[in-house]
């Protein structure tokens, strides 16, 4: 019977065998490395490796985040200052002038409810560069109420939804020249030397005026 | 002393900038300044409503307006109001004629022709109100009495029509005098279009759905029909006390017209 050191458990004898295989095979790996032939470096091999080590670029969005994570200390005279106040000003003025006077205004908030029916406007005015349609419905803006031309260009149509009732309207054309509407029946004087078209609007459907 | 001088620059550009940005309106303003705000707080004072000052405020910014015609528009609204006017008709006016190039002048000629057609309005309606309309006539309808003066109605006529017009509520006399603006646009004879009004009245036969009437004598002339038997079937519904719809169908229009119809 023999004894348990002189007779290793399984586990143990496999761990030593493959402890043994591993050995050989570094030996015969080293002895393959030793007989390959010796062979010069390629020319561009230095400037490949220390262009890889060269530090990269950090992105703008990592510059930024890391300016704004560092102190920084910032003087100001007085006097220059008031240059870029008189931008600012300037900036101010010109917003509040030119730009906020163009926002759209609420225009039919209470007629939210009330049924709406589809009407169709045309105009051939071949020559143009662009119509718009302005009447008492739209408080007699252009903006949002642009025709737009047919294929060929010469008509010019534009669809809307409106309340029932009696209306009085006109085509801008190029933004200066007041037409009325050669194919409505009634008209009226608009009071300025020129003609407004009328329509009445009611039904379910105006498909065209 | 070089700083000094550096100072001065800085200062007269910055006053060059402002004076750039803000020079002929700011100028202006200031000039006609105190006028546009009295005339705003008169007009105010009057009943006017913000929201119809503030609009053309932000419309005499928006075209840039001389301060003289803002202040023109804003009497022309209070004028309005002491009358017992409503505003919105002007201000319509005012937004239509900036809207078409109109010059502030010429825009402010047209408010005064239509404050005059008011007065005579409210006064013919004065005078044959109280047996005609029953009592004061409502804005709206004042409105419509107004506009036929526009659309092809005389002073003359319209005060002939409202004293052969028997007495009536305000809204069909309304639709009546719309309808005479809008059936003499027609070729309808005049003698046709008195039949058929004063049936209407005579009968009190005008619901709100006669006041597309024009319309359907246009659309049944269109197809053929003569203004005889156009007046013929009017007079008949308003006698059967029947609407509108009732009457296309008596003059032959299908239910596929009738969508496309009033």
């Amino acid at each position: 019977m023999k004894k348990p050191e002189d007779c290793p458990s399984p586990p143990r004898r496999a761990k030593n065998e493959r402890k043994t295989q591993g050995s050989e095979e570094l030996l015969l790996l080293e002895r393959m490395l030793r007989r390959l032939p010796d062979r010069e470096p390629p020319p561009d091999l230095v400037g490949r490796i220390l262009e890889s080590l060269a530090p990269k670029r950090i992105s703008a969005w990592r510059r930024l985040y890391l300016w704004l994570h560092t102190p920084h200390t910032l003087s100001i005279s007085p006097m220059k200052l008031i240059p870029a106040a008189a931008v600012v000003a300037a900036l101010v003025v010109a917003v509040g002038t030119v730009i906020a006077p163009r926002q759209p205004a609420l225009r039919g908030a209470k007629q939210e409810t009330v049924k709406r029916v589809p009407v169709v406007f045309t105009l051939e005015s071949p020559g143009a560069h662009t119509v718009s349609l302005i009447g008492s419905f739209n408080e007699w803006s252009p903006a949002g109420f642009e025709m737009r031309p047919t294929a060929e260009g010469r008509l010019w149509m534009l669809k809307i939804q409106l309340p029932e009732g009696r209306y009085r309207y006109a085509f801008l054309v190029d933004g200066r020249l007041v037409v009325a509407d050669p194919r409505s029946p009634f008209v009226e004087s608009d009071g300025f030397g020129n003609r407004n078209s009328i329509i009445l609007v009611g039904g379910d459907d105006e498909r065209e005026v | 002393m070089r700083g000094k001088s550096e100072a001065l620059v800085i200062i007269i550009v910055f006053f060059l900038v402002m004076a750039i940005c803000l020079g002929p309106a700011g100028a202006k303003a200031q000039g006609t300044e105190q006028g546009i705000a009295e005339a705003t707080q008169a007009a105010r004072a009057a009943g006017v409503p913000e929201v119809v000052l503030n609009r053309v405020l932000a419309l005499s910014l928006e075209r840039r307006l001389s301060p003289q015609y803002v202040s023109n528009f804003l009497t022309t609204l209070r004028l309005a109001r002491t009358n017992d006017l409503a505003v919105e008709p002007f201000l319509l006016k005012i937004e239509e004629g900036l809207a078409k190039g109109i010059p502030p002048k010429s825009i402010a000629i047209a408010l005064e022709q239509k404050i005059d057609d008011y007065r005579f309005v409210q006064d013919l309606v004065r005078r044959q109100g109280p047996v005609k309309a029953s009592g004061a006539l409502p804005a709206e309808d004042l409105t419509v009495l107004v506009d036929s003066l526009s659309a092809g109605v005389s002073r003359q006529e319209l005060e002939r029509f409202m004293e052969t017009a028997p007495p009536v509520p305000s809204a069909m006399l309304a639709i009546a005098v719309d309808n005479l603006a809008l059936l003499k646009q027609t070729d309808l004879k005049a003698d046709l279009i008195n039949r058929m009004l004063m049936t209407g009245l005579r009968l009190k036969g005008f619901t709100p759905s006669w006041r597309y009437l024009a319309k359907v004598v246009v659309a049944a002339r269109a197809k053929g029909i003569s203004g005889e038997q156009i007046a013929e079937a009017t007079v008949a519904a308003l006698e059967e006390k029947r609407d509108l719809r009732e009457l296309m169908y008596a003059l032959g229009f299908t239910s596929r017209d009738l969508r496309r119809g009033p």
